[in-house]
């Protein structure tokens, strides 16, 4: 299979259907938290009555634009709005509200990292401005189908690639770039179980250095990541196992089963995609000034990837910690806090990515809500960096801390874990161990160098870690001479 | 441009309405005389116009995102031939 299987090229675009995180609809004022009782949250709008009229969200332009400018893409100085035009029970007014020829973003570009690390780049064709539709519940209702509309009219942005996309893995590092960046840019709340962010494959295959596309099977709806790289290998391999018989894949809707891993025909497109679109006569078209979209990249934050950049080349952190903290914008923006307090961004990521983290974990804690803020961390790791308190009574003021509002230096004193500085305490204990253990210090004065770290253990077990490894150190082999 | 049995066919599959047979050919004609209209707007001279989307120069109207109609479950439904659990019931419609 492996041979068959090299001599074709898999080519895959993606269409991603990212909710944008508003508090009404797209076109009316209805609230669209998830969640709600079936049709508590819609209105005579978004079901269609007759005589409605939609008006525009400003704040899902907003946000569409941001996201234009995030990807680099062109933002229209002139969008419009059609219908696509088709029935479905979902779908009270016989067409949806989407962007068709004009939409508000073209182009861009998404940077992704492979699992090993390369770098993928992403070609958008464009994202564009479109309403949900309502749900169909099939399996509640004795020879009848529900209809609830509290997601009608949802606005959505739809991000959809060129088909430049050969792997079912590239395909989901794309995914997790741009459900990232989404999350990082605050317009979607990334929620794949409740639907905010859902794709649809293009899947085709063609020989190997062949520049035609084959006939494309569009698996619909895939909502977790697993599921999107098991439906798309699923539908490479049967696209090639068509084309090694001869036979024509045929172009159509696919559903991907989880519990059968694997697709199947939801609909032939040849007859059913004929959406007639034309522009909403209701909705004159959006024109966006260069001022309102400079407004909007003022509000850009620094992205993932430039933080990514600055994390590896200016503070040296690995490729693993850049790419863990810059990630999730929350813990990111946590860690960027602790460093500027700490003065020390190796040591922060190490913490942030270590104890605090592990803390949060345990505790089943989201960033937000540590009970650690991070100027109370980035104290203690800049007494740490200073060599204030050693690496092991951090971790005990850490502990400390977590449990507290004390600052650093409140809780090193409450736990009596204050260095000893007083440097003829420390000698006098030196030589009382010195005393105590005549044989070890006889061997440690005959080469045995591997007992220095005997009594400098002893003297740290004997002060509780307080005192300075390095300060013990050095009265040690003053005592010997050295 | 002439309508014949298959477009009529085909739109009617689109606009999802049964026509009685005797409707068919009062349509076709009306559909035709529609194109020959549409037709007709072809020989006026629009080469100085940009084309537009809309008639009217206006800006798109927006509205501050904010909620601003509560729970309208039990009124809606009412108007609904059919409802049950705050769902609006439909002939049952699965893929």
């Amino acid at each position: 299979m492996s041979a068959a299987v090299d001599a074709w090229e898999a080519v895959i675009g993606l269409e991603v259907h990212v909710q944008l995180r508003t508090a009404s609809k797209m076109f009316s004022g209805a609230a669209t938290a998830y969640g709600a009782e079936a049709n508590c949250q819609a209105n005579v709008v978004d079901v269609a009555l007759p005589g409605v009229l939609p008006v525009v969200n400003a704040e899902a332009i907003n946000k569409a634009i941001r996201f234009g400018l995030a990807v680099g893409g062109d933002i229209s100085a002139d969008s419009v709005f059609d219908r696509k035009n088709y029935f479905y029970p979902d779908l009270p007014k016989g067409y949806q509200l989407s962007q068709f020829a004009q939409p508000i973003v073209a182009g861009g570009l998404v940077h992704a990292r492979r699992a090993d690390g390369s770098l993928l780049q992403v070609q958008l064709t464009r994202a564009h401005l479109e309403e949900d539709a309502g749900k169909s519940i099939h399996d509640a209702f004795a020879g009848a189908t529900g209809v609830d509309y509290n997601r009608a009219g949802t606005p959505l942005l739809e991000v959809v690639t060129e088909p430049v996309l050969h792997s079912a893995a590239d395909a989901v590092a794309y995914l997790k770039a741009l459900h990232t960046l989404v999350r990082w840019l605050g317009i979607c709340d990334g929620n794949m179980q409740e639907g905010s962010f859902r794709c649809d494959a293009n899947v085709s295959v063609r020989p190997r250095g062949s520049d035609q596309l084959g006939v494309r099977s569009e698996v619909k709806n895939v909502n977790s990541f697993r599921f999107v790289e098991k439906a798309i290998s699923y539908e490479i391999e049967r696209h090639i196992r068509l084309c090694e018989r001869g036979e024509q894949p045929v172009q159509e809707t696919r559903l991907y089963d989880a519990a059968r891993d694997q697709t199947r025909s939801m609909r032939s497109k040849e007859y059913a995609e004929d959406y007639r679109y034309f522009p909403d006569p209701d909705l004159p078209p959006l024109r966006l000034s260069e001022a309102e979209i400079a407004a909007q990249r003022e509000q850009l934050p620094e992205l993932p990837q430039q933080r990514y950049r600055r994390y590896l080349e200016e503070l040296g952190l690995s490729d693993y910690d850049a790419d863990l903290l810059s990630t999730e914008r929350a813990l990111s923006d946590y860690y960027e806090q602790v460093a500027a307090a700490a003065g020390d961004a190796k040591l922060a990521a190490n913490w942030v990515l270590g104890e605090f983290s592990a803390a949060l974990n345990s505790a089943q804690l989201n960033v937000e809500d540590s009970p650690l803020d991070s100027a109370r961390l980035g104290g203690l790791l800049a007494k740490l960096a200073s060599k204030e308190i050693n690496g092991k009574i951090a971790k005990k003021v850490f502990e400390a801390m977590w449990r507290s509002a004390d600052s650093a230096a409140e809780a090193i004193d409450r736990l009596g874990l204050k260095k000893i500085d007083d440097s003829a305490a420390l000698a006098a204990m030196v030589d009382q161990l010195i005393a105590q253990h005549p044989e070890q210090w006889a061997q440690l004065q005959q080469g045995q160098d591997k007992l220095l770290q005997f009594f400098i253990g002893q003297a740290m077990r004997a002060t509780r870690g307080q005192a300075d490894a390095g300060v013990l150190q050095g009265m040690i082999r003053d005592r010997l001479g050295q | 441009m002439a309508i014949n049995d298959d477009d009529l066919d085909k739109l009617c599959f689109l606009a999802r309405l049964a026509l009685n047979e005797g409707d068919r050919a009062p349509l076709k004609s009306d559909l035709q005389r529609m194109l020959g209209f549409v037709d007709s707007l072809r020989d006026a001279d629009v080469g100085d116009c940009a084309p537009m989307a809309h008639p009217h120069d206006s800006d798109l109207r927006r509205r501050v995102d904010a909620v601003s109609s509560g729970d309208q479950c039990d009124q809606l439904t009412a108007l609904a031939p059919a409802a049950s659990a705050g769902m609006f019931l439909v002939p049952k419609v699965i893929e």
